[in-house]
């Protein structure tokens, strides 16, 4: 945990004076370092391979869209409580979003302490006064980042102090402050939002491990849930395209409410092509439906290309012969549709890859307008 | 229009209030009754009914909260009761879940009324 104080250096060159003021020091992980991919694991790496456990305690960060009624009901039998407290908690939940809730991710100007504190000395040696050193240094002397965080400071401009400054060390270090003094030293760095996450929680939350949202998720609905099958699938089509928008909105709880892993294929089709219909309906802003769309990790209003239904397959665990020959026959068109008086499209078929992950061969055939399954000889392990 | 309505033995059918909140036996026995089998089907009355029925529950929705009574008694309506036709059933759904789709989340949670939502 990176606690980064913020220090304002107020510099007044005509009197030789820098006046040094501890602004506040914030939870904050400064880009590309170490701590902070450790942090980013917890949040996009979690465990993903569990099951939930009688009388489990769960913690959800924020981000998650878990429908807690739902999933008190479908495990009604393990008695599942969730809790606000993380150091009671058994399992702490974390999505995809979890990281966005939890951090603002922004813009500023950080430097070593190490160099701070030789700029320091080189100002006390150019006979600056510096006020209020003793509360820096003081800081200073239990400090655990590498860095502090400091304001923009100009003197750069000030031929005065260069003219000092060169007379008593070399060039390529008043090059480096020049640097640091401006946007070199900017760096992105996740702030902790307190507002969202209590700070005191935090080193709790570090120490343990996070369980991920989807797991949750795919069983949310129960064993019994409805499968959008292909005729189901037609219906709900029919509902979103109709005019009535009310039908949208019960259109959006019936794919919100079934059973996603069975329907995966189905749902995706949906919401690459009704997305408009679905996320303007009244349902959509409500924990139910969001869950659905953080399942798939999906944001509403964002155009699905095809290729992202299968990734969202692959991403969600569904990536099997069923769902992909759903998109696979769906979108067939995109790719015979290039045909013309001098180039046809006779045969479309799966990246070899692919096909090795699901284990069969899917070939359309454009004269015939039929897929062929053909299994692979070895099925994959 | 009252001559009708008294001719019709609408005056006589079971209301919204009885139908929510009487024995569960006693309500499918009635609503039969005034509705009819078979030939003898009156989806005129059956219509009638589907709309009271709607419109109770949104008020009492709208006045409080709604209990786990009403919520069984309208998944038992609209998926184990022969007095509403598949589309009154889609339609009281359509409304009820317009209507206040907070209060009656838990309707569209049930694997049978989603079932019956997408016949």
């Amino acid at each position: 945990m990176s606690r980064i104080a913020y220090i304002n250096l107020s510099f007044n060159y005509k009197d030789k004076e820098l006046e040094l003021e501890v602004l506040h020091d914030h939870l904050a992980y400064i880009g590309d370092t170490k701590e902070l991919k450790e942090l980013q694991k917890k949040f996009n790496e979690p465990i993903t391979d569990y099951s939930l456990e009688l009388k489990d305690n769960l913690y959800f960060l924020p981000g998650t869209s878990v429908p807690r009624s739902k999933l008190k009901e479908t495990h009604s039998n393990l008695n599942i409580k969730s809790t606000r407290d993380i150091t009671r908690a058994s399992k702490i939940i974390t999505s995809r979003k979890s990281m966005d809730a939890m951090f603002e991710h922004t813009y500023g100007r950080f430097i070593k302490v190490s160099f701070f504190k030789k700029l320091i000395t080189i100002l006390q040696e150019l006979d600056y006064d510096i006020y209020n050193l003793t509360e820096v240094n003081d800081l200073l002397e239990d400090y655990e980042s590498e860095y502090i965080q400091v304001n923009y400071f100009n003197f750069l401009n000030q031929n005065a102090f260069e003219r000092d400054f060169i007379k008593k060390y070399p060039q390529e270090l008043f090059d480096k402050i020049r640097d640091i003094a401006t946007s070199k030293s900017s760096k992105w760095y996740y702030k902790l939002k307190t507002n969202k996450f209590c700070e005191e929680d935090f080193e709790d939350f570090l120490k343990a491990d996070t369980y991920s949202d989807k797991t949750i998720l795919a069983g949310i609905n129960g064993d019994d849930s409805v499968e959008i099958d292909e005729e189901v699938f037609d219906n709900l089509k029919k509902m979103l395209s109709s005019s009535d928008e009310d039908n949208h909105t019960v259109a959006a709880e019936i794919m919100a409410n079934c059973n996603y892993e069975d329907s995966a294929g189905y749902l995706l089709c949906l919401l690459r092509d009704y997305d408009y219909a679905l996320s303007g309906c009244k349902g959509s802003k409500h924990v139910n439906y969001k869950s659905f769309l953080s399942y798939f990790d999906h944001n509403q209003r964002y155009s699905l290309s095809t290729a992202e239904l299968y990734n969202k397959l692959e991403a969600t665990g569904n990536f099997n012969l069923k769902h992909v020959k759903i998109i696979f026959e769906a979108y067939i068109y995109e790719l015979t549709r290039v045909s013309n008086e001098y180039t046809v499209v006779s045969e479309v078929r799966l990246q070899k890859d692919v096909a090795d992950k699901i284990g069969y061969d899917l070939i359309y055939d454009t004269e015939s307008e039929t897929t062929k399954v053909i299994a692979h000889e070895q099925q994959p392990a | 229009m009252f001559t009708l309505f008294i001719n019709n033995q609408l005056d006589k059918i079971i209301s919204p209030e009885d139908i929510m909140t009487k024995d569960e036996t006693y309500v499918l026995g009635a609503l039969s009754s005034c509705v009819g089998k078979g030939d003898d089907f009156r989806a005129d009355i059956s219509s009638i009914l589907a709309t009271r029925v709607i419109n109770y529950s949104l008020t009492l929705a709208e006045k409080g909260s709604v209990g786990k009574d009403i919520t069984d008694r309208l998944i038992k309506l609209l998926t184990d009761c022969d007095s509403f036709t598949t589309d009154l059933k889609y339609y009281m759904i359509k409304e009820i879940v317009n209507g206040n789709k907070v209060k009656f989340a838990k309707l569209m949670t049930h694997p049978d009324v989603v079932k019956m939502a997408v016949k």
